[in-house]
């Protein structure tokens, strides 16, 4: 499914990414586009596997594709891209001066008017890609973004192309009013894309209404159908490492041991261990020996165990 | 001195790509110590690698080809000064010289408030800061700087207190990107922004979060969660896309910021 997002095949009008913010995990990435590597453990909340993904739909769409930047790092990685081929990408600079504070005459009004400014009158259809799309949310205002969301997926800009397909990510973390704004985007989107410490979750909503649910695990990335169960001991899981982690990951030392070790432990006397019955001569010895009064449970604990 | 914490985020490596650096304080752990050291980066650390590199002597301040520009928003100038002074770097010649200009937003604020007219542009009369003439305040002043030196750093401390004069936070947001988009502008250009973050205060936390997304490099400064030690002042986590990511304990000395791996604090 993902792989279909990255080649333009997906008829979706409208697919939402959202990156959840977690703590790194380490070396693990994601590994969707073999020419576009990703570096290690930089996929956060998931801005760099949309990267990579965005970078594949231009290459595969076959309309015009005009990307919104909020970020500035997209903005760096699309321009080698935009200059190999101008007549496929359009990039969009959002953090230039997108209110006018610098220049009053580039002040904008919304998203619609910044594209409908750079679109050729022959253009029929074209794709749309905002990333991310937390920011206008805030700097623009939810109504307005949400209203500009909906003329974007069912009516054509005024006079103008229409949206073929509205690519947008979204920070789960960065949002007006919290969650359910989060619900309100998930609610127009067509196809859901969940991004949670590198395991991509697919919601698609096909036409009739029917939904169909994927998961992508981390590393090379490999579709297998989404099952509820799997979904919930996965996310309990994913709760339960991120609650408590592992000593071993956040220590500085090793904290287990080696086999040799493990043997070395095993042998060692400790002082107050009963080596003989018969007392050594000279010197004074400690011995621990129960007391009557002691609670002294012979039982094996683990018998109850089919170990 | 600030070295070791500058190794540590990696900004010493001669391909580090950080232009963008946002500085999270976390509880009631203090920042300003990361300001200072970056500070010290720009004016000294930077100049001195590339001499050494080249086989010449250690250069002097005034032959530093980066300027420095620092909004303090929760700690007065002379706070910085006096830190910077103990890592060995004299903010008043350096600032004589044209390297370094400071703007003191909570000095301009409480001016603003005792006196009937407004002494700074970016400040109303009810004290509220208006980013958009801030932010143009910022900009020809970072302009100027470019024009006789080779690179700029602009260093915002504590950018969370602008929200408590009355700022929106969506204002502030917008802000952050016109900030944003001076790195493009600006050839040569490094953005340090450091706040204070809670997630009791969803303002503080939404502004933290945000900052987090736009920066290339991460720092986050925190006490420690087993509380307070002799050895250790507090813990430091770095996290970027072209830095390897690493949890620091660090421990703050007269004259010196040490940096060590946790649990090494009495090596």
């Amino acid at each position: 499914m993902l792989k279909s997002i990255g080649d333009a095949r997906l008829q979706s009008p409208f697919i939402l990414f959202v990156g959840h913010s977690t703590e790194p995990l380490g070396t693990r990435t994601y590994v969707c586009d073999p020419l576009h590597p990703l570096p290690d453990g930089a996929d956060r909340n998931g801005a760099s596997l949309f990267l990579s993904i965005l970078k594949s739909y231009i290459k595969s769409a076959e309309r015009v594709t005009h990307v919104l930047c909020w970020e500035r790092k997209t903005v760096k990685h699309l321009q080698d891209l935009e200059e190999q081929d101008r007549l496929k990408l359009r990039i969009h600079d959002c953090l230039a001066d997108f209110h006018g504070w610098i220049n009053p005459d580039n002040k904008e009004t919304g998203l619609i008017s910044l594209i409908k400014k750079s679109v050729s009158a022959d253009t029929k259809e074209i794709n749309v890609i905002v990333d991310s799309l937390s920011n206008p949310l805030f700097t623009l205002g939810f109504a307005h973004c949400l209203q500009e969301i909906q003329q974007m997926i069912n009516s054509p800009i005024d006079n103008g192309p229409r949206i073929q397909q509205l690519m947008c990510l979204v920070h789960s973390d960065v949002l007006p009013c919290g969650p359910s704004s989060l619900s309100h985007l998930k609610h127009l989107a067509s196809t859901v894309v969940e991004l949670k410490n590198q395991v991509a979750r697919i919601t698609h909503r096909k036409p009739g209404g029917h939904e169909e649910k994927y998961s992508l695990s981390a590393g090379h990335i490999c579709i297998q159908p989404f099952r509820i169960p799997a979904h919930t001991e996965l996310a309990h899981a994913e709760d339960r490492v991120k609650a408590t982690p592992l000593p071993q990951d956040v220590a500085s030392f090793r904290v287990a041991l080696s086999d040799k070790e493990k043997e070395e432990k095993d042998k060692l006397v400790l002082p107050y261990m009963r080596t003989s019955e018969k007392p050594e001569e000279g010197g004074g010895k400690v011995f621990y020996q129960p007391d009557a009064v002691d609670d002294w449970d012979d039982e094996d604990p683990d018998d109850d165990l089919d170990v | 001195m600030a070295a070791a914490l500058i190794a540590a985020l990696g900004l010493d490596q001669p391909e580090a790509q950080s232009s963008s650096i946002a500085v999270l304080e976390k509880g009631n752990a203090d920042s300003s110590f990361v300001l200072s050291c970056f500070m010290w980066e720009c004016l000294v650390g930077r100049s001195a690698r590339e001499c050494r590199a080249n086989g010449l002597l250690l250069p002097r301040p005034s032959e530093s080809s980066a300027a420095v520009l620092l909004v303090s928003c929760h700690h007065s100038a002379a706070h910085y000064r006096n830190q910077s002074l103990k890592l060995g770097l004299n903010l008043t010649s350096l600032s004589q010289k044209g390297l370094f200009e400071e703007l003191d937003l909570t000095k301009a604020i409480s001016s603003s408030l005792v006196k009937s007219g407004c002494m700074a542009d970016f400040i109303n009369d009810s004290g509220t800061i208006i980013v958009e003439t801030l932010f143009s305040s910022i900009r020809s002043r970072l302009l100027k700087m470019k024009d006789s030196f080779k690179s700029v750093c602009l260093i915002i401390g504590n950018i969370n207190d602008i929200i408590t004069t009355g700022v929106s936070t969506s204002h502030i947001f917008t802000f952050i990107n016109y900030l944003q988009g001076l790195l493009a502008e600006i050839d040569c250009m490094s953005l340090v922004i450091s706040t204070h973050f809670t997630d009791d205060d969803e303002s503080e936390r939404l502004l933290g979060s945000f900052l987090k997304n736009a920066s290339d490099l991460t720092v986050t400064v925190s006490g420690l969660q087993t509380g307070l030690s002799k050895d250790v002042s507090g813990c430091l986590n770095v996290w970027g896309q072209s830095t390897p990511s690493g949890t620091y304990h660090y421990r703050l000395l007269d004259r010196q910021v040490k940096m060590f791996s946790p649990g090494a604090s009495s090596v």
